[in-house]
């Protein structure tokens, strides 16, 4: 793997393995950053939602009670934002997609935008990171990590670069580890002695890259159009080995970033827990700011509780009429969840950066396919009410430790009751303006435009 | 004559609703290829010929990346030297199967092939003299390197290398050799590993490469050997290409043959087997799980056991076998080695090839195999039969089940909690929002319920209740009923239906495509050869590779 693009092997295999470390500094990210931490994304796929009432928070404003699953998270209860009553609008049985609602959720819960194949936009984090990247280079784009996910195919899919584009997540921790942090070493005040070695080796790697480039080149001459996308995107990830090649590091690392120790986490939470720590680290050292992880897809993918199917449980709920027995097998995947989500806050928020923690510098965006519904219609797989929650990131996006109602009309049968519901689409707006990009609206979906301004 | 876009009508899906029938052609003699394109006129039984034009019949296609398997093996064979893909990302799919066209590749991909080679080129140099085959004492190493660059690089591009190749490799040698001997080979191997040309079929066609080309003989040469054996051709394919032997309709069929003859054909054989029936599912760690006594039992081993198992069924079937449809899917065998006693039962005693005839009619073919029940359902569920009969229809009959919209509203019957879940699943039938797709699915899987979540045979529901595996197979032009599993097994392995849908199955596999409507008069010529008989796999294989549909290339 890369070192700023070049091996660390390599570079060892060149110095001798003493000394190399010092050697190494001035490839290393420049500086410590002293002040003013990055501001980074994450954004978590689970799949079908939660049950209704157990989810959500009870009282309005920030005064409330966390839903009955979700009470681990109280200690952090400061830093949750929910913005209670909105639909994915679009993803309805009656807009006539190409597909059912756990797909259409699925492919348009990120992205706001119809689905037509695959998605016709990208989701938030890609047009995030995008905008983010072109400022600050960091070694990483965006990091695209999961548990379970599968490979892309319609059915399935939620994370999009651009349109028609899904994304494959690592799914591997052991591999995303290796990826990110294998060849990395943390910033180290070790003063360069001798750069003819390491300027060696980096004209090695440049020159081989160079002439994979030039294979690409001819070849885009010689492609269809179909073919010529394809080498173009091969072209862009020779590119993004390029940019770390000559790159000193582009981002700037928190004095809490430290090389993390490979992941040993066991069983499917250690699984997920362990890719969550890789994006914190990640996060830490600067090395992306935007990344996501998908958790199974759509109807499955992941057998939280042993015993319990996911996806029988929800349709469960509807088909007795919500039995008791299967509303308490629902809340205990639920909570399975939100022992998750308190892993990942527990960690982000144990990091110091400034007055505050990372936590405060990263917006988390929770979201998933469909819901259970209880209020309204005793049923899996709907799509209002829609669990699309916050947490993190007050230092520079919205302020947290809030729960907000927003108007929840009692129709959902039409398209037309449908609008009357706050479409999510704003909630995404917001999100890029919180980047700094200049957006009226995010993604197809939207009878109107404009952010979620109730979250001021 | 006038083309009748008709095959997607009728083989390829069900697309929007769940009603109506699938139906196609009957049976006929393939017709014979004479190797300059255009298959239509001549013999052909009707069905065939009106699905064959008298210009070459060829749908477009996309440069295929090598997955994962194919990657794997093109690396070993060239370097000796096993690559780590571990952290390669999921390939993508055309059908049921990794052909890694339908998708673009991303930055981590890239990445990934970059690390890869890195590694790789620094291992096969350890020994960089063995490497090359060549001592740079008695040679000068510079004459040594430059053999190796070119006889590497023709290997691994699966053509002759062009001259701008060799000398910008030439170039890259000698900037490492500056460094040393080893470093320039390294950096030689590092840059063919991550060269398009080896990591992609690239395929231009014959002349300027617009409209409709006959494919170069090394492309139709690369095309032969990853399908036919999962790997970069070997040297006697490339020396047919090299005398241009393969745009022969008798040379391919020559080379074909040979290759459907050699031990490396094993490995085409049973991905395409494997990944027809999804097994590879699970390698995905933590994707097929078991709850309960069934978790202890279903261990790494069992998954390896699983997984090696159909290999060596397949193998079986392909090389002592018969080698058709027939047999694959209602042979009365199975390898229960190590820990597959516990599925099978202690009582079975594997012959020499590691084969145990069951006799009882309760194991027939691939589909009864313990590890395509196991990964089917993936996690435990009540509604197993479900996902067993959908995987039925899906790839065996070739349709596809629209998932359920939040419209159908499935209300129990009053007395549901006294019900059994087939019974429950039965229930469905008589509701009519639920039986249009349900019918389809449902009803074939009841037909698998003797296999309990790991694929152990079970007479019993849970609540006790006997195992009903009567069902009946509908939808389609003709309908099948069944009173047990045995028959619904026999069944499936005659069915016409089937043996279309495994011709449609193998032009997504050879061909990394979706059958378009150009690409019916081959694959309804493999249709013919699959509805003779048994249904002989390498009879159809034969006449797929040697159809317009593989030999040619629609530029845009």
């Amino acid at each position: 793997m890369y070192l700023n693009g070049i091996s660390r092997r390599k570079f060892v295999a060149a110095l001798g393995a003493a000394g190399a470390a010092s050697r190494l500094a001035p490839f290393l990210p420049h500086a410590v950053r002293a002040e003013g931490a990055p501001k980074r994304l994450l954004v978590v796929f689970s799949p079908m939602g939660y049950l209704e009432n157990s989810f959500w928070p009870t009282v309005n404003g920030s005064d409330f009670t966390l839903g009955e699953t979700m009470s681990v998270l109280q200690p952090y209860k400061s830093k949750l934002l929910y913005p209670d009553g909105l639909m994915v609008y679009g993803a309805q049985w009656f807009f006539k997609n190409d597909d059912n609602e756990h797909a259409s959720g699925q492919s348009m819960v990120f992205t706001g935008s119809k689905k037509d194949g695959f998605s016709t936009g990208p989701s938030v984090d890609h047009a995030v990171a995008d905008f983010v990247y072109a400022q600050t280079k960091t070694k990483f784009r965006h990091l695209a990590l999961g548990v379970n996910a599968p490979s892309p195919v319609p059915h399935n899919a939620c994370f999009f670069s651009k349109a028609q584009t899904p994304v494959n997540a690592q799914n591997s921790p052991a591999s995303a580890f290796d990826m990110v942090f294998k060849d990395w070493t943390p910033p180290s005040a070790g003063t360069p002695i001798d750069t003819t070695a390491i300027d060696r080796a980096r004209k090695q790697s440049q020159s081989v890259i160079d002439f994979v480039k030039g294979d690409l080149d001819r070849l885009k001459g010689v492609a269809g159009k179909d073919d010529q996308e394809k080498v173009a995107a091969h072209l862009d990830g020779i590119r993004m080995l390029e940019a770390r090649l000559s790159q000193s590091g582009g981002g700037s690392p928190g004095a809490a970033c430290t090389k993390p120790n490979a992941p040993s986490g066991a069983g499917l939470s250690g699984q997920v827990e362990a890719q969550m720590d890789v994006i914190t680290a990640a996060f830490a050292c600067d090395l992306t700011r935007v990344a996501s992880l998908q958790l199974g897809f759509c109807d499955g993918g992941l057998e939280e509780i042993p015993g319990l199917n996911h996806h029988d449980v929800t349709h469960a709920v509807g088909d007795t009429k919500g039995a008791q027995t299967v509303l308490d097998n629902h809340k205990k995947i639920d909570r399975w969840y939100a022992d998750r989500w308190l892993h990942l806050l527990t960690k982000m928020d144990s990091i110091k950066e400034g007055n505050g923690t990372l936590l405060d510098n990263t917006l988390i965006l929770f979201g998933s396919d469909t819901t259970t519904g209880q209020s309204l219609e005793l049923s899996p797989h709907l799509h209002w009410r829609f669990p699309l929650w916050l947490a993190g990131g007050s230092n520079f996006a919205f302020k947290t430790g809030r729960t907000i109602k927003l108007p929840q009309p009692r129709g959902m049968g039409s398209p037309a009751q449908s609008a009357q519901w706050v479409v999510h689409n704003r909630l995404l707006t917001s999100i890029c303006r919180a980047f700094g990009m200049d957006v009226d609206t995010f993604g197809t979906n939207d009878p109107g435009k404009g952010p979620l301004t109730q979250l001021g | 004559m006038q083309f009748q876009p008709r095959y997607i009508l009728w083989v390829s899906a069900l697309a929007a609703a769940c009603s109506g029938s699938v139906s196609g052609p009957g049976s006929g003699n393939g017709g014979q290829d004479d190797g300059e394109g255009g298959e239509g006129g001549g013999s052909l039984p009707p069905e065939v010929a009106e699905a064959c034009s008298d210009q070459p019949n060829v749908g477009p296609s996309k440069w295929r990346r090598l997955s994962t398997t194919q990657y794997k093996n093109a690396v070993t064979d060239l370097l000796g030297v096993a690559p780590d893909t571990k952290g390669f990302l999921f390939d993508s799919t055309t059908g049921p199967f990794a052909t890694n066209t339908t998708l673009n590749p991303q930055d981590v991909d890239i990445a990934q092939y970059a690390s890869a080679a890195e590694a790789l080129a620094a291992k096969a140099t350890a020994d960089v003299n063995k490497l090359i085959d060549c001592d740079p004492r008695t040679q000068t190493e510079d004459a040594c390197a430059n053999r190796f660059i070119d006889n590497f690089a023709t290997r691994a591009f699966r053509r002759p290398i062009e001259s701008t190749e060799q000398s910008r490799l030439r170039e890259l040698y000698k900037l490492g050799k500056a460094q040393s001997f080893t470093d320039g080979i390294r950096l030689v191997l590092q840059a063919i590993l991550q060269s398009p040309s080896f990591l992609y079929l690239v395929e231009r066609g014959q002349g300027d490469g617009k409209g409709i080309v006959p494919l170069t003989d090394y492309e139709v040469a690369a095309r032969l050997s990853f399908t036919l054996t999962a790997t970069l051709p070997d040297s006697q394919l490339l020396a047919a290409a090299k005398d241009k032997k393969l745009s022969t309709a008798q040379g391919l069929r020559s080379e074909a043959m040979r290759l459907m003859n050699s031990p490396r054909f094993n490995e085409a054989s049973i991905t395409f087997a494997t990944e027809l029936l999804g097994l590879p599912s699970l390698t995905r760690s933590g994707f097929v799980t078991k709850s309960g006594g069934d978790a202890a039992t279903f261990d790494d081993s069992m998954r390896q056991a699983m997984l090696d198992e159909p290999r060596k069924f397949v193998d079986y079937v392909m090389n002592k076998g018969s080698g058709t449809v027939e047999e694959l899917f209602s042979a009365p065998y199975v390898f229960p080695a190590g820990p597959l006693t516990k599925i099978y039962g202690p009582s079975l005693s594997p012959d020499g090839d590691g084969r145990a005839v069951i006799s009882d009619g309760s194991r027939l073919g691939l589909l009864s195999l313990a590890g395509v029940q196991a990964s089917h359902p993936h996690v435990p569920t009540i509604y197993g039969a479900v996902v067993r009969g959908n995987l039925v229809r899906r790839e065996l009959l070739c349709m596809t089940i629209p998932p359920p919209n939040v419209a159908v509203k499935f209300e129990a019957p009053p007395n549901a909690s006294q019900m059994s879940p087939q019974q429950l699943l039965r229930a469905h039938q008589d509701n009519d929002t639920c039986r249009p797709c349900h019918e389809l699915m449902d009803p074939i899987g009841f037909g698998l319920e003797r296999y309990d979540g790991v694929g152990r045979l079970k007479e019993k529901n849970g609540d006790g209740s006997q195992v009903d595996s009567s069902g009946e197979i509908l939808g389609l032009e003709n309908e099948y009923k069944f009173s047990d599993t045995q028959e619904l097994l026999k069944t499936l392995a005659t069915m016409p239906e089937v043996r279309r849908c495994m011709a449609t199955q193998l032009v997504r596999f050879s061909l990394a495509r979706e059958p378009d409507d150009a690409d019916a008069c081959a694959a309804r010529k493999l249709q013919s050869v699959l509805a003779d008989g048994k249904g002989n796999l390498r009879d159809a294989i034969l006449t797929l590779v040697t159809s317009d549909a593989f030999r040619y290339r629609k530029g845009e």
